[in-house]
């Protein structure tokens, strides 16, 4: 959230792009670093962690909401990060 | 405008960092879990077996060969390193685990679980979990070589965990959103109390005493004989005991009180118990001595087991572990082999505690008031503030039961004495056995052995079988024990301990095997009071017919009888039933079913229908005879199911048959048709929902995570048979914890596995993957290395040396 929030109070963007590119952005790292580690483990935990969260067993669904949790998160402190920097702005 | 955007904006992020970073109720911080960096995605990985390690206070290079089924086989230079890395890699494999059981076992469970856990906790320190800790603690204090192990283990431990990152931490932390705290030697001495508790921390003292005054002296002894009519002893039968020179205690001539408790504290597993057997060389095909144990269990993941392979130059063994504690606790070494089963016998009592008043700083004892003490137990609560309950000592033990927990009496309660609490350094008789080399050594080493009393079975590559019954026992007056004591009254106290020499034991017997399945230890004939409701009569009976059948047995004879299915129970009650119960009112479904439990061979395969229709027609039956016990607010427990048989066979009108809250008077026979006709509709039921009853598919039996059984690090629908007073006695989510078998050849050979596997981590292949294995009855061959070199068996090695 840290790393979003800065990067939109140094550079400004303006609507709709302030949430999604920090989202899309996180969105892409989580699920593709999660997909990564669990592949190389034959999605072992994964499975098992969703069946704990409600999500049927899925692995795959698991590393989707992981990037949504992860994005929302980012997309979150960029817009925070946007209006501090409108705050400051003459 | 701008500042209603910023402030919105900072709310709805403070909301969202927050909600992603904290624990709400069971579900944990998402944010963080998800996070591949540092949550969950850490622990898509199996342990690290390879590589070297730093590790603080080591004196020399300890190496770790990794076999295909993750078995660490450890070859240190020196004991002090050997504990030292045995803390570590267990610590490494299994860490959670071994904390959780610790923390559960203070009663700390309320710190990282929150309110729900405080009655749980309030029990244990109530119970005196931390206190018997401390006594123990206080004993091997006498004993410097063995206390220094045991702070070379926890310095292992802690060396593991200093240098854990907190995103490899395992996951239950993460779920749970805590951190792994230091291990200390008083750690080790709670998880010995954990098992201590599991295994000798069961009584129904409480629930006879209610019985007592319920039913009369008379009605008692029938219901809760102090032997059965016909028993068959771990010491067999016509033992010579004209050696022992200590008399029993004498029973004194007084009142006991007899109150009326209406709840009980929360038990152990009754079944908490196991099967070991040994034969000689002259029973064994090869002239060898074999040994086999399997102790019966809750069947948790983590194991409560954890193989390992113990080594210096001096000595070496194998077996299992219990991760926390130190040593090899069911294995074998180069030349003698050593496993437990339960003695139950009953070393738990009860003491009506009168305090002087409402203070209660004072209790009665032999006519005048003595001073207890108070230890103020503070238990912290997860996001609440913690919780202080003030228990009172007594010179019996702590007063469990009191006006603030699960009494009503505001001047009375009830003082636990318990062979828990008397502070033994059991942990140096497993080091001693695990160097032992004759029937010896051996004996030296139970005799440091205090709780939780077990039978100790031996077998030594020398030729010599034996069994001990062993434990600090009491010396009780006959029926000492069996009801609620009077406190005041010095007669009632414990007054002696059976001298050591003197507890039950036989070495080489002549029948040419020992065995013990938590039966009766001896015959009427001991001079000592051994009462305990609940010893087994039923799986030591078949153990012992198989070994009194044949002269010669081999390693597959030992496989059969570990997975053993026979019922004795039901093919001791079924015929009789067969030949009283009136048919002619069956419908014809009942008839089906009634004709399917006929054809049964009594067998408890996974593939018979019989097992079902027993298992419902037995608790309908049971819950009919003994409706008498079912009064609100009276805590009671019923007859053994020995005793219930016998009953039902030999006095079948008694007045238990009648079922009160019918106008007719019931036989044994019309309890065995309407219990019949009960089950028979639940089974129907049954099988509308669930499909064929057949026995693999009724008692759906599963291996559960500690944390309650949380599905998704559970394994269900396991495909054994057995059950209850079987010799293969898994239950529903009971059983063989762990199963070996030992040829003492030189060097031994042995077969060993358990329901679960090495890693502690949900996210490893090694996690359960012993289970299908040990649910169809299959054995690894134990790879017992006999040097430190590689061999081809070896998948992974990794090197300790000092930081």
């Amino acid at each position: 959230m840290l790393a979003a929030f800065i990067s939109a109070i140094l550079f400004s963007l303006n609507g709709l792009k302030v949430f999604f590119i920090p989202f899309i952005a996180v969105f892409l790292f989580w699920t593709g670093y999660a997909f990564v580690l669990s592949n190389d483990n034959n999605f072992t935990l994964a499975k098992k962690i969703a069946i704990l969260l409600p999500l049927d067993g899925n692995p795959y669904l698991l590393i989707l909401v992981t990037g949504i949790v992860g994005g929302l998160a980012a997309g979150m402190a960029g817009i925070f990060g946007k209006q501090c920097r409108e705050l400051v702005k003459k | 405008m701008k500042y209603l955007k910023f402030t919105i904006s900072l709310l709805l992020t403070a909301i969202v960092y927050f909600g992603l970073n904290t624990k709400f109720g069971s579900v944990p911080p998402i944010g963080k879990f998800l996070n591949p960096v540092t949550g969950i995605w850490q622990n898509e990985k199996d342990e690290t077996i390879s590589g070297t390690v730093l590790v603080d206070g080591l004196q020399e290079k300890v190496t770790i060969h990794y076999d295909e089924q993750l078995i660490p086989h450890i070859f240190a230079e020196n004991e002090n390193d050997l504990y030292r890395a045995q803390g570590y890699i267990t610590a490494k494999h299994r860490l959670w685990q071994m904390e959780f059981q610790t923390y559960a076992a203070a009663g700390r469970l309320s710190e990282f679980i929150g309110e729900a856990a405080l009655n749980h906790d309030r029990r244990q320190r109530r119970q005196g979990m931390g206190f018997g800790a401390e006594q123990a603690i206080d004993k091997i204090k006498e004993d410097p070589e063995t206390m220094s192990y045991l702070e070379a283990y926890a310095e292992g431990v802690n060396s593991y965990i200093s240098q854990l990152q907190p995103k490899d931490i395992p996951v239950e932390y993460k779920l749970l959103d805590y951190k792994p705290e230091p291990w200390t030697v008083k750690k080790t001495a709670l998880l010995l109390m954990y098992m201590t508790k599991d295994l000798a921390g069961g009584d129904n003292d409480l629930e006879y005493t209610n019985a007592l005054r319920m039913f009369g002296k008379d009605r008692f002894d029938l219901l809760y004989p102090d032997f059965f009519d016909d028993i068959d002893p771990i010491i067999p039968k016509g033992t010579d005991w004209s050696y022992i020179d200590v008399p029993m205690t004498e029973a004194p001539a007084s009142e006991l009180p007899l109150d009326s408790i209406s709840k009980t504290i929360e038990k152990p597993h009754p079944d908490n118990g196991s099967n070991n057997w040994a034969i000689s060389g002259q029973k064994s095909y090869s002239g060898n001595p074999i040994l086999a144990n399997d102790p019966h269990l809750g069947l948790n993941l983590p194991s409560i087991w954890f193989v390992m392979q113990l080594s210096t130059p001096k000595h070496s063994s194998f077996g299992a572990t219990l991760p926390g504690a130190l040593g090899i606790i069911s294995g074998f070494n180069n030349h003698i082999a050593w496993g437990e089963t339960n003695a139950t016998r009953d070393v738990l009592d009860w003491y009506k505690i009168e305090f002087k008043d409402e203070a209660r700083k004072q209790y009665k004892y032999d006519g005048a008031w003595r001073t207890a003490s108070l230890r103020v137990e503070e238990i912290k609560i997860k996001g609440k503030a913690s919780f202080i309950d003030s228990v009172r000592y007594t010179h019996h033990g702590p007063v469990t039961y009191d006006k603030n927990f699960m009494g009503d009496n505001k001047l009375a309660g009830y003082a636990m004495k318990w062979s828990g609490h008397i502070g033994g350094n059991n942990q140096r008789t497993f080091l001693e056995l695990n160097k032992g080399k004759n029937y010896d050594d051996y004996l030296n080493a139970l005799k440091h052995y205090t709780a939780p009393a077990q039978n100790f079975v031996f077998a030594s590559a020398e030729g010599d079988i034996a069994i001990w019954v062993q434990g600090k026992l009491p010396n009780k007056w006959k029926g000492q024990g069996k009801f609620l004591m009077d406190g005041s009254n010095p007669e009632h106290d414990w007054q002696s301990f059976i001298p050591q020499e003197f507890n039950a034991h036989t070495k080489n017997p002549e029948r040419g095997f020992v065995s013990s399945a938590n039966q009766h230890p001896v015959d009427e004939s001991y001079p000592f009071y051994v009462f305990n409701d609940g010893y087994e009569t039923y799986r030591n009976r078949v153990i012992n017919d198989f070994f009194n059948s044949r002269d010669t047995f081999n390693i597959q004879d030992f496989r059969d009888l570990q997975n053993n299915n026979y019922n004795l129970k039901a093919a001791e009650l079924l015929p009789h039933i067969f030949n009283t119960m009136n048919t002619s009112s069956l419908t014809e479904e009942e008839l089906q079913i009634f004709n399917e439990i006929k054809a049964w061979d009594f067998n408890n395969d996974i593939d018979e229908l019989g097992p079902s229709i027993w298992s419902a027609w037995w608790l309908n039956l049971h819950s009919l005879l003994w409706d008498e016990y079912k009064v609100d607010d009276v805590a009671l427990k019923t007859p053994y199911d020995y005793q219930t048989i016998h009953l039902l066979k030999t006095k079948g009108d008694d007045a238990f048959m009648d079922i009160i809250e019918t106008p007719e008077t019931e036989t044994a026979a019309d309890l065995f048709l309407i219990s019949f006709k009960k089950a028979a509709n639940a089974l129907k039921d049954w099988k509308a929902k669930n499909g064929s009853y057949n026995w693999n598919a009724y008692k759906a039996t599963y291996v559960g995570h500690l944390l309650q059984g949380l599905p998704a690090f559970s394994r269900f629908n396991l495909p054994i048979g057995g059950g209850r007073n079987i010799v293969n006695a898994t239950k529903k989510n009971h059983g063989a914890s762990w199963r070996m078998i030992v040829e003492m050849s030189t060097p031994p050979s042995a077969l060993g596995i358990y329901p679960g596997g090495q890693s502690g981590n949900p996210g490893s292949k090694y996690y359960d993957n012993f289970i299908d294995d040990w649910a169809a009855g299959n054995y690894h061959t134990l790879n017992f290395m006999q040097s430190d070199s590689s061999t081809d068996a070896v998948i992974g090695t990794q090197t300790l040396i000092s930081n």
